[in-house]
């Protein structure tokens, strides 16, 4: 056995050794890389997954009767929403059978019973909501064009299921005495030990918080994220754009931005990765395409120029008549781990007239990987910051959020006050 | 001229005395508990205590006499927290000391359960509870 020989195992081992431990330290990292994963081209977005309830209030009934704390929020992340979810529009469909009558009454008596309260992102259209869930039947006109904030299914000697309008004003749809499926699903949430929820209302001279707000008594640690934007279209991507993609012109701006004509489309790509699309308006009357079609044809126009981001939904909506018929503008977002990402940094937008995408912009995260956790203060700090430094006095709902600050996608509190955003960060960061 | 002018410094005086009474209406101490109601039952081993109050305010949360927790209320005048309880029927006090000085005290029942009882619903619970303190 010679020296050489003898060396040469041991640099082998050492190798062997290094690699090992290399192994074992990258698997313990917490760093894991997330894909902001589109769905594939020509595959159909269900409507209902983007439209669905930003978060599911699940009242457990005397199950854990912790005052007014017997209650979990499921959000986009939870193992559990896609089945209440899916629960819910069956319920509701059953349910809405008859036209929906106003009633008197305060949501509070709920929470004391089996129910689940679903609150939509943004108030939907009654008519839009009807035939996203095929609801037969029921023909209101007048009741179609309310504007449908959340939808209760609650257990009251029987399942009632309700519907709030962006007034606050609620309607019961009807009745069925089969619970099974509603408090199956309610013992299956309770038997998971969530995380209770307070409701926090205030209505002094200091805070006024009338709808009542939603909050952990548990620290909110979440993840904070490396983010990475979508590259650059490339050539095939752009044709897409275009009819006849031979005749368009390009245009390299001062700034950085190009842009692609064919002298009625027009497609101008930022140097950070957005891009804005923009058709010329329709001459000729066109027939109003409802807002479930519109809200269809925006979908399917992401998913085929540049694809549907998963996590997307229907953040806001604005229709404005106009003299070729209504025109649509949607506005999408994503969230994360069923936070929302906040901001214009993260958005796409398109304006649908006439069965017409007019104008389309994206601007969106490729992928991010996660860096770390950030503990953030409690809501009632928040709360606090939010009296002492922005001088707010009145808040519609406190929840967390995400906002892009340079290639990090971080954590913070924002408080919905006059139908506004505000973004709440710690005073000591 | 000169009955118009009075009666216009009079308007003047009876807006400045009703501001001014507002004024000192709001910056009147208070406190305000959300949770717990009173006479509640609870199947659980803590509960929460919330409510609203004059910002600055010191909060002290007993239980049955024992101090639980010590809150500094801050600039929103609200405050959230849970206390546990080991007893089958629990005072939890919450004393609020006000920056002006005063003090004031609120307190609550809460009777706590065996966690595998199980609970009737709510009408039959406030029966139960009606002859629970006809009794005592």
């Amino acid at each position: 056995m010679t020296k050489d020989y003898i060396l040469g195992w041991i640099l082998v081992i050492m190798v062997s050794i290094s690699l090992f431990l290399s192994s074992v330290i990258w698997s313990q990292a917490p760093f894991e890389l997330f894909t902001m994963t589109k769905y594939p081209k020509g595959q159909n977005i269900q409507l209902d997954s983007i439209v669905g309830p930003e978060k599911i209030a699940v009242y457990m009934g005397n199950l854990m009767y912790l005052g007014n704390s017997s209650q979990t929020l499921l959000r986009q992340s939870s193992d559990f929403y896609e089945g209440t979810w899916d629960i819910s529009k069956n319920l509701l469909a059953e349910l809405w059978t008859q036209t929906p009558e106003a009633v008197e009454g305060n949501k509070e008596l709920f929470i004391h019973k089996k129910g689940i309260e679903g609150f939509f992102p943004t108030p939907l259209p009654a008519g839009f909501l009807k035939q996203l869930l095929n609801v037969k039947g029921s023909d209101m006109p007048t009741f179609d064009n309310k504007h449908i904030s959340s939808y209760i299914l609650v257990e009251d000697k029987g399942l009632t299921g309700y519907v709030a309008d962006d007034e606050g004003q609620l309607y019961q749809l009807g009745k069925i005495d089969n619970t099974a499926k509603l408090v199956d699903l309610i013992n299956q949430i309770t038997d998971s030990s969530p995380t209770l929820y307070a409701t926090l209302s205030a209505g002094n001279v200091n805070l006024k918080a009338s709808g009542g707000l939603y909050v952990s008594l548990f620290t909110y640690d979440m993840p904070v994220y490396h983010i990475k934007r979508e590259p650059l279209p490339d050539e095939r991507q752009i044709a897409s754009f275009f009819n006849d993609f031979s005749v368009a012109r390009k245009i390299q701006e001062r700034d950085g931005a190009v842009i692609y004509t064919d002298g009625q489309r027009g497609l101008r790509i930022y140097p950070n990765g957005a891009m804005e699309y923009s058709s010329p308006a329709a001459r000729e009357q066109k027939k109003d395409s409802g807002f479930y079609e519109a809200l269809k044809v925006a979908v399917d126009f992401v998913n085929t120029h540049g694809g549907w981001p998963q996590g997307s939904y229907l953040y806001s909506y604005e229709v404005k008549a106009s003299q070729t018929g209504n025109s649509y503008g949607f506005k999408f977002r994503t969230h994360t781990n069923g936070y929302s990402i906040i901001g214009a940094d993260n958005l796409v937008t398109v304006t649908v007239e006439g069965s017409q995408v007019k104008n389309y912009y994206r601007h969106v995260i490729a992928s991010m990987r996660q860096e770390g956790l950030l503990e953030l203060m409690t809501p009632i700090k928040a709360l606090d910051t939010a009296v002492s430094t922005k001088n707010i006095r009145a808040v519609d709902d406190l929840y967390p959020g995400y906002i892009i600050i340079d290639d990090l996608l971080k954590p913070v509190w924002v408080i919905k006050t006059r139908g506004i955003e505000v973004i709440i960060q710690d005073p000591s960061e | 001229m000169k009955r118009i002018a009075f009666t216009f410094v009079l308007a003047m005086v009876f807006i400045t005395f009703l501001t001014t009474t507002a004024l000192a209406a709001d910056d009147k101490d208070f406190i305000k508990l959300g949770e717990p109601k009173d006479n509640i039952m609870v199947s659980t081993d803590k509960i929460v205590v919330s409510g609203e109050t004059v910002p600055k305010t010191s909060i002290s949360i007993l239980v049955n006499g024992k101090s639980k927790e010590d809150i500094s209320v801050g600039a929103a005048g609200v405050f959230l927290t849970q206390v546990p309880i080991t007893s089958k029927e629990n005072v939890v006090t919450v004393k609020a000391s006000y920056p002006s000085g005063g003090a004031e005290t609120v307190s609550r029942r809460v009777y706590q359960l065996d966690s595998d009882t199980k609970l009737p619903e709510l009408e039959s619970l406030i029966q139960t509870l009606k002859t629970f303190l006809i009794l005592k």
